[in-house]
């Protein structure tokens, strides 16, 4: 990557204006909306992924139960909090606050394993820029994070959302691509930058 | 008709990639993201029986893939691994430790599959890097020698399957890609150093797989979930003209006519493994879903969800009427219809 960003000025929306189901009001304090909210946002999701991880260490068998039996129904809402708190590559701003993921880009598909189907997560990004190098890396970014998130009997696909980038077709086919991914998740690289992109949502 | 499972066993911490069914001996190899490879002893359900050492390949293993062998004696496989290298071993007998013969190095980057022709004299590799490799060796396989690169698709190499169909002697293979072409390779018959593209067949969707059903029918498993057959079309009236291909430009005499020809079944996701072996022929794929089918493509079984809710990754035909696979779940399973 170079010093010069390649979007330098890119749109950016406060973190009240995301839609989430996590946190309270942010109209708490008045003089620092954007920050007081921020940190409270961050310790939710600490929480919230800080007890699941616990959970799981717990009790690995009730977890594999819960997934064969698969209980509790995701939602796009869902997604949308597990995702939009990645931290942009070149911004020190979210993925959710510079609308690169939308609530209304994702769509959930629920698995019917009683008749044996899996089900699915599709989410469109929309990178800043239509010939934005780094869709890729987000796109990855967000897969390592769902992958690692979303109950196994949803299949994870990623795609940049239609015409907003040259290489539509190129970004998707890489970005669902088991091989090509699970390759990338075994480059000491990759795996340092994906990591920072994703310590703001504290895994 | 759904598949029995006659044996299953949590072959290893992380996604199973591959199997390999030694056709000499009931062996099954399997190996993982998890850096191993493991040997199964499958006469009687599925016992693990060793493990290669673990030190030898720094990244996932990609491919296994046993050499042709009637034999009971000197079983020998080989893997190809994401950290760009591929391995060569053998054991003196079923059970005994088997022993590293060789490492083979020259790919830029990951190795996604390893195969031997049938005679044995040859081994592909593949690679992201978009080549194809064929390395000669000798009868103890413990010297390859590089003998050609083939530099022609544009995209990751999927795989490299050898005819196992045909003579002893046929030098063809088929490997399929990230271009989305599937392309059939046949050593030349003047010049043993030279290995043709006779075939470049364009199937809009990343090949993952395929399989030999006999000398002029291939099966291959796409990303957009279909399950394809492609035929040779041989034509009577050009065999005769055949004596006279002499005359013809390189690059025309050796074009053969492939044709894509039907659709044996369609998965809800990418189908990662077709095999075929003896009268049986097996697909599986992320959906979670393994059909088998008649040499003819009619569907004689079909087994939802055969790894849970996780993907399969691999499914080999063991024998007629029993398949094996295995999964992101790490499980290695024993199917029979």
């Amino acid at each position: 990557m170079s010093d010069e960003p390649i979007n330098a000025n890119p749109q950016v929306k406060d973190v009240s204006q995301l839609p989430t189901r996590l946190g309270g009001s942010s109209n708490e304090d008045n003089a620092f909306p954007h920050i007081s909210y921020n940190n409270k946002l961050n310790n939710t999701i600490r929480n919230y992924l800080f007890e699941e991880e616990e959970e799981e260490e717990e009790n690995t068998i009730d977890v594999e139960q819960k997934i064969d039996e698969y209980d509790e129904p995701i939602d796009a809402q869902e997604i949308y909090d597990l995702i939009s708190s990645i931290s942009d590559p070149e911004h020190p701003l979210t993925l959710g606050q510079l609308s690169v993921v939308n609530l209304s880009d994702i769509h959930v598909k629920h698995p019917d394993l009683n008749k044996g189907y899996v089900g699915s997560v599709n989410v469109k990004i929309t990178p800043t820029i239509t010939h934005c190098s780094l869709a890729t890396l987000i796109g990855l970014g967000i897969r390592v994070r769902l992958d690692r998130s979303v109950n196994k009997s949803y299949r994870i696909g990623i795609y940049v959302k239609e015409g907003t980038h040259q290489s539509e077709n190129q970004v998707n086919k890489q970005l669902n691509d088991k091989e090509r991914v699970c390759a990338a998740c075994e480059n000491p690289q990759l795996v340092k930058v994906v990591g920072r992109m994703l310590d703001t949502c504290t895994i | 008709m759904s598949l029995e499972k006659i044996g299953s066993v949590q072959a290893h911490a992380e996604r199973v990639w591959d199997l390999s069914t030694h056709s000499g001996i009931p062996l099954l190899a399997s190996c993982s993201s998890d850096k191993t490879c493991k040997l199964f002893d499958i006469s009687n359900g599925i016992k693990e029986v060793s493990k290669l050492d673990e030190e030898t390949h720094s990244k996932s293993i990609r491919s296994v893939q046993f050499k042709y062998s009637k034999d009971t004696t000197y079983p020998t496989l080989a893997l190809g691994s994401f950290d760009s290298t591929s391995s060569i071993w053998g054991a003196d007998d079923f059970k005994s430790k088997w022993e590293l013969l060789a490492v083979v190095e020259g790919h830029e980057n990951e190795v996604k599959c390893v195969d031997w022709s049938i005679d044995g004299k040859f081994l592909s590799t593949c690679a992201r890097d978009k080549s194809i490799w064929i390395w000669e060796t000798d009868e103890l396989n413990e010297e390859f020698e590089c003998v050609a690169v083939l530099s022609e698709h544009e995209g990751d190499v999927k795989f490299v399957n050898w005819n196992d169909k045909g003579l002893n002697d046929d030098h063809t293979f088929i490997s399929g890609s990230y271009d989305d072409t599937l392309r059939v390779w046949r050593q030349d018959s003047y010049d043993e150093d030279e290995w043709n593209c006779v075939a470049n067949l364009s199937m809009d969707s990343t090949v993952w797989s395929a399989t030999w059903i006999n000398n002029n029918t291939i099966l291959c498993g796409l990303d957009d979930g279909r399950v394809i057959q492609c035929i040779r079309k041989v034509d009577n009236n050009k065999d005769g003209i055949e004596t006279d291909r002499d005359n013809l430009p390189s690059t025309v005499k050796d074009v053969e006519d492939w044709i894509i020809d039907k659709v044996w079944s369609k998965h809800e996701g990418s189908v990662y493994s077709v095999s075929c072996k003896d009268d049986t022929v097996v697909s599986g794929g992320s959906d979670g879903v393994i059909r088998v089918y008649n040499l003819n493509g009619d569907i004689l079984a079909e087994k939802r969800l055969a790894h849970g809710t996780s993907e399969v990754n691999v499914v080999a035909v063991v024998k007629t009427g029993v398949v094996a696979s295995g999964g992101d779940d790490g499980v290695v399973a024993l199917w029979k219809v």
